[in-house]
């Protein structure tokens, strides 16, 4: 097949990958191409790595403040629902969306699309949920929520004792899996194999998209 | 120019190569394709997030004490995962639910204590809710003007029968309100303006403070605990006449903090005055009683005996 490299823009040919083979360009020797199942093991290890940690990082307090022996620990689900109560409908809802949602439904979609690349199974839908993961997957915001709350931190220091609760370093955690899994997901890949079994569903999704 | 250099040649388009690839329809050159080891050390990964998780799930196990309960008067800004439960200013656990008892008349608040602090669930330990209040040391509580009540407590004895039901206290304890204070009991014909907190008097100074009125059991009059400050004890004889100062306003400087003025002036209308005839005369026992006039005689307001003051503030 051909293809075009993403670095140095030569166009070159690959012949079909086996699972455990990487193509590299052939003048500036960057990845090319991986068989789909390949990186989307680790994509898939990465992910799942993340999901089990966005736990104890939403459960968890982010932020700890401590004022004359009274201790106000938040968490982020916390933070949205005072947002909500304060009427601040739209930012909770982005706090929401960007902070809960969006991040454990990418890292989902991640996980699922990864662990099936290579199969046979679900080739519509998964082809819908790579194009949904393209297009939501951009509102994940965590890296965001992070800074914020650690500006907060370094801030708030001088008036009172803020100090990051342990949820803080699971969530930050989560940020860097998230980044990770993001770069071992090759969604090229992901196409190519779809494409490959020739489903008219898979087709006419495609088509969609163009 | 027929040559150009094979390197540019190279770098800008496919050179015709003597052998080309046999798969390569279009003259394309051919990508390098290498094995690579497949990944299993990263699913070390989330075997690693699972063990932090169980630790973490171990040190809570490890790390929670006793849960109690406590009936509290009024529950009114107590909030779970925020309200601090304090012995000394020291955190020994937190309140994890608010709801009432199954009459729905008294608030219950549920705390997890820290391990180290199960003798803060032993019969004989005391719990009560510290709010901002007005009395005769100025504002007592203030911090909890910023931060909402706290909940107080005090461990039982060493070695006392486990105990997971408490009654929070109307208020403090005396020895928690003021270390070896003096505690003694005043008695008058009806209560007028004296209220919990109303000042106790020396020279207009104040040396002590009304902490609870009540109605003595046989209704024929009104009881006053009152506390009167380590340093001030020595002042209380048993020949100490009483009396009561309401109508005479007692100005009490409350300075730095301003309050509503008129509240303020309402609740510390009522005072009580003490004076005391000779320092030859033993000093009061603790729990004393003595009696309120209305007035004070003549000669008690000319009354100045020397008494050396305890030490301390
Ligand atoms: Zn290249």
């Amino acid at each position: 097949m051909r293809t075009v490299c993403h670095a140095c823009g030569l166009e070159q040919h690959v012949r079909p990958l086996g699972p455990s083979e990487r193509a590299r360009c052939a003048r500036c020797s960057r990845p090319l191409l991986t068989h789909a199942s390949g990186d989307a093991s680790r994509a898939a290890a990465v992910a799942l790595a993340a999901l089990i940690l966005l736990i104890p990082a939403n459960v968890l307090p982010i932020l700890e403040l401590e004022y004359l022996g009274r201790v106000s620990a938040s968490t982020v689900w916390g933070g949205c629902v005072a947002l909500w109560n304060e009427r601040m409908w739209l930012v909770a809802t982005i706090v929401f969306l960007a902070s809960i949602a969006i991040p454990f439904a990418k890292l989902a979609a991640i996980f699922y699309l990864s662990i099936y690349a290579g199969t046979r199974r679900m080739v519509a839908f998964r082809a819908r949920l790579l194009v949904a993961l393209e297009v939501v997957g951009r509102w994940s915001m965590l890296d965001v929520f992070l800074l914020a709350v650690l500006v907060a931190v370094i801030k708030l220091d001088s008036l009172s004792s803020a100090r990051p609760g342990p949820g803080l370093f699971f969530f930050a955690a989560v940020v860097v899996l998230t980044m990770v899994s993001s770069a071992l997901f090759d969604s090229r890949a992901l196409w190519r194999e779809l494409i490959d079994v020739k489903s008219p569903n898979v087709r006419r999704a495609t088509e969609a998209t163009t | 120019m027929t040559d150009e250099t094979p390197t540019a040649a190279a770098l800008t388009s496919p050179a015709p190569s003597p052998a080309p690839a046999p798969a390569e329809p279009l003259g394309l050159p051919e990508a390098r394709v290498e094995p690579r080891s497949r990944a299993r050390l990263v699913w070390l990964l989330p075997i690693l997030a699972l063990l932090a998780i169980a630790i973490l799930l171990v040190e809570e196990w490890r790390t929670r004490g006793p849960r109690i309960e406590v009936e509290v008067p009024r529950a009114s800004g107590i909030e779970p995962g925020r309200t601090a439960v304090l012995s000394h200013g020291v955190p020994i656990g937190v309140v994890s639910e608010v709801r009432l008892d199954a009459a729905r008349e008294h608030p219950i608040v549920t705390i997890d204590l820290h391990r180290w602090a199960s003798a803060y669930a032993t019969d004989g330990s005391v719990y009560w809710v510290v709010r901002p209040s007005i009395g005769f040391r100025g504002v007592s509580g203030l911090e909890t003007l910023a931060s909402g009540p706290v909940l107080e407590a005090r461990a039982g004895a060493d070695g006392a029968a486990r105990k997971t039901s408490f009654v929070a206290l109307a208020r403090a304890p005396l020895d928690a309100a003021s270390a070896n204070g003096l505690a003694i009991t005043l008695t008058m014909p009806k209560l007028g303006s004296i209220r919990p907190g109303s000042p106790v008097t020396y020279r207009d100074i104040a040396v002590g403070e009304v902490i609870d009125t009540r109605l003595a059991d046989d209704s024929t009059k009104v009881l006053l605990d009152v506390l009167i400050l380590p340093r001030y004890a020595p002042l209380v004889r048993t020949s100490t006449r009483f009396w009561n100062t309401s109508g005479f306003g007692v100005d009490l400087g409350v300075t730095g903090v301003k309050l509503r003025t008129e509240s303020l002036e309402a609740l510390l209308g009522g005072g009580i005055a003490l004076a005391t005839p000779s320092e030859r005369d033993p000093q009061a026992a603790p729990g004393t009683v003595f009696d309120v006039a209305p007035e004070p005689e003549k000669e008690w307001t000319r009354w100045s005996p020397t008494i050396e003051l305890a030490p301390g503030p």
